[in-house]
């Protein structure tokens, strides 16, 4: 029989589909020879089949690599023609994501090999229209959200935004990037928005306003230039933050301790009068200070309590392009790399609570970033888009 | 996976465009490996036999006129690079003892057998990308590692109702995938290769 045809019987049989006479044509062929059922026996065997699956995936982007390295040509990126045609490939980018919607969106995802966080989002404008605005090194216009992806001073790219005098002041756009993704925005009050993966930001698309009321939640680094007019007002979902000029930290995920942290200029800091809460007091931030959300012991009510913040640069690694730890538990690692690598993590049941450091490029693998853990004891494997900790590979 | 035009597969490669290349990359990798690692057994030179394949291709001067050409192509230049291979680590050994004939005769079969493996191992790649993520998972804990019910409901800590309909789910997905009357985007792949028979 034709290999070709022996091969399809096996896929038909795994799959549980062989048809009364396909089961016969198969049953026909294993009983010519010894051979025969010997090589039906290994190949649809569970442990050769999971070999060879889980081979082929890894080993799929090394090789790529290679031809890639051995045959460059068609690979580099052939510089974009025009203003015109950028702005029509946006249109198709942003109907595309509309159209195919996030059903294939987390399809695609899946299907993907497991890669450090890249820098891509989605602007939805005041319509609830969403559009892809990631890669784009030169300019384009779309609609209510004029804007343009630049390189700053140290050759990281801004997306900024333009302002539309003509917008309603309660019009408003957010950026959005998914877990896998990190973004930065430049407002037109030449504010700027670092945001980290699974965060958003929501701005006017007017600036002409007295004062300028921004939303974020994930994780974001926010930079409010000095004298800026009227100052900004950082909305999020329990609290409220004014600052006149600073930069500061502002963590928001669910799964974490929500704080803001300040490292420099000033910004008053207080809950959300309308949330669980009985003291809505501002308190007033210096730099190297942290405000933590806290739950107040024996009632819901939350509560802000002030520290003083030594150890700025692990809270602040993922804006400078690092993976900080400083003697950090597993879980709060593995968190960070749920959201950056879009992995979910699996614990086996006896993890120790033994605390780990290390500090590696956000660019770095995820085997590497494993790698390094295990120099340190701490062994974990990968199966599919998960990482199951403390099973060796 | 790229989704390309079926037209514009073979153009695009003869033109040697990025997206056209990607498709045959991806559509072809897990055969190709899978020739490559039956021939040879496990090395550490498999990537770069695989990568090395695919560079002859890139290579070729001529023009392909169809997918199935550059796919004899590819397996051809994955079985020959797989015999030198082997040739190059054997000679000293096999050569001495004069069975060259012997040789000869088992890598045929050899060669046969790794086809066979190779068309086994890209179906069930086309149709794990078919599917979406929970069921791929099902998938593979169902058919590949062949586990229970009960037992894919503990390893997912899920109820077995779940795993239950999620079965039937992929198993759905994959039968209309299959299934030569529903159109289905997997038919192509099959088609192509009950074409290729000779």
């Amino acid at each position: 029989m034709n290999p070709q045809r022996i091969g399809q019987l096996f896929f038909l049989y795994t799959l549980h589909q062989l048809t009364p006479a396909d089961e016969a044509e198969l049953n026909a062929w294993r009983e010519e020879s010894i051979h025969n059922e010997a090589l039906f026996q290994k190949e649809t065997h569970p442990d050769l089949l999971l070999e060879t699956i889980n081979s082929t995936e890894d080993s799929k982007d090394r090789i790529l690599q290679k031809i890639k390295e051995k045959y460059p040509g068609p690979w580099s990126v052939k510089p974009l023609k025009s203003p015109v045609r950028l702005y029509r490939i946006a249109r198709i980018a942003a109907i595309f994501i509309v159209v195919l919607g996030a059903g294939l969106f987390f399809l695609l995802r899946g299907n993907k090999s497991i890669q450090p966080a890249s820098y891509t989002a989605s602007l939805i404008d005041a319509e609830g229209v969403s559009q892809a605005i990631d890669g784009f090194t030169r300019g384009f216009e779309d609609g209510y959200a004029a804007a343009r992806i630049e390189k700053d001073e140290h050759g990281n790219l801004i997306y900024t935004t333009q302002n539309d005098s003509t917008a309603g002041k309660d019009r408003y756009n957010t950026v959005r990037t998914p877990r896998g993704g990190y973004y930065t925005v430049e407002l037109p009050d030449s504010t700027r928005v670092w945001l980290n993966a699974q965060s958003s930001l929501r701005y006017p698309a007017n600036f002409h306003q007295d004062s300028i009321t921004i939303y974020v939640s994930g994780e974001t680094y926010i930079e409010v230039p000095k004298n800026l007019k009227g100052g900004l007002r950082i909305i999020t979902d329990r609290m409220r933050v004014q600052s006149n000029g600073g930069e500061l930290n502002i963590q928001l995920y669910d799964d974490e301790p929500q704080a803001i942290t300040l490292t420099n200029g000033t910004a008053t800091v207080k809950l959300n009068p309308n949330g669980p809460t009985i003291d809505t007091t501002s308190i007033l931030l210096k730099p190297s200070e942290q405000a933590l959300m806290t739950v107040m012991k024996g009632t819901e009510n939350l509560r802000l309590t002030i520290d003083s913040i030594a150890d700025m640069q692990s809270i602040i690694a993922w804006k400078n392009g690092t993976l900080l730890f400083q003697r950090a538990t597993i879980y709060t690692i593995m968190r960070t790399l749920s959201r950056w690598y879009n992995v979910d993590i699996v614990y086996q049941d006896s993890i120790s609570d033994k605390r780990y450091s290390f500090n590696i490029s956000r660019d770095a693998s995820i085997m590497e970033v494993l790698r390094t853990l295990q120099h340190q004891g701490l062994y974990s494997s990968i199966v599919e888009r998960k990482i199951i900790v403390g099973v060796k590979p | 996976m790229i989704s390309l035009s079926k037209h514009r597969i073979v153009p695009g490669f003869n033109n040697r465009e990025k997206e056209a290349i990607q498709w045959i990359y991806e559509n072809y990798r897990v055969p190709v490996t899978v020739i490559i690692k039956r021939i040879t057994g496990d090395n550490p030179d498999i990537e770069d036999l695989v990568s090395d394949t695919f560079l002859v291709l890139m290579e070729h001067k001529g023009s392909f006129k169809s997918i199935y050409k550059i796919q004899s192509f590819l397996y051809k230049v994955a079985t020959n690079k797989s015999l030198s291979y082997m040739l190059r680590r054997k000679t000293a050994t096999e050569q001495e003892k004069g069975v060259a004939y012997h040789i000869k005769s088992r890598e045929a079969r050899a060669i046969q057998d790794a086809e066979a493996s190779a068309a086994y191992h890209q179906l069930i790649h086309l149709a794990r990308e078919k599917l979406p993520p929970r069921c791929k998972q099902v998938f593979m804990l169902c058919y590949i590692e062949q586990l229970s019910t009960r037992e894919i409901a503990k390893r997912l800590d899920i109820s077995e109702k779940t795993v239950a309909n999620l079965k039937l789910h992929s198993y759905k997905l994959l039968k209309k995938e299959i299934d030569p009357s529903s159109g289905s985007p997997l038919l192509p792949v099959l088609l192509l290769i009950l074409l290729s028979l000779k």
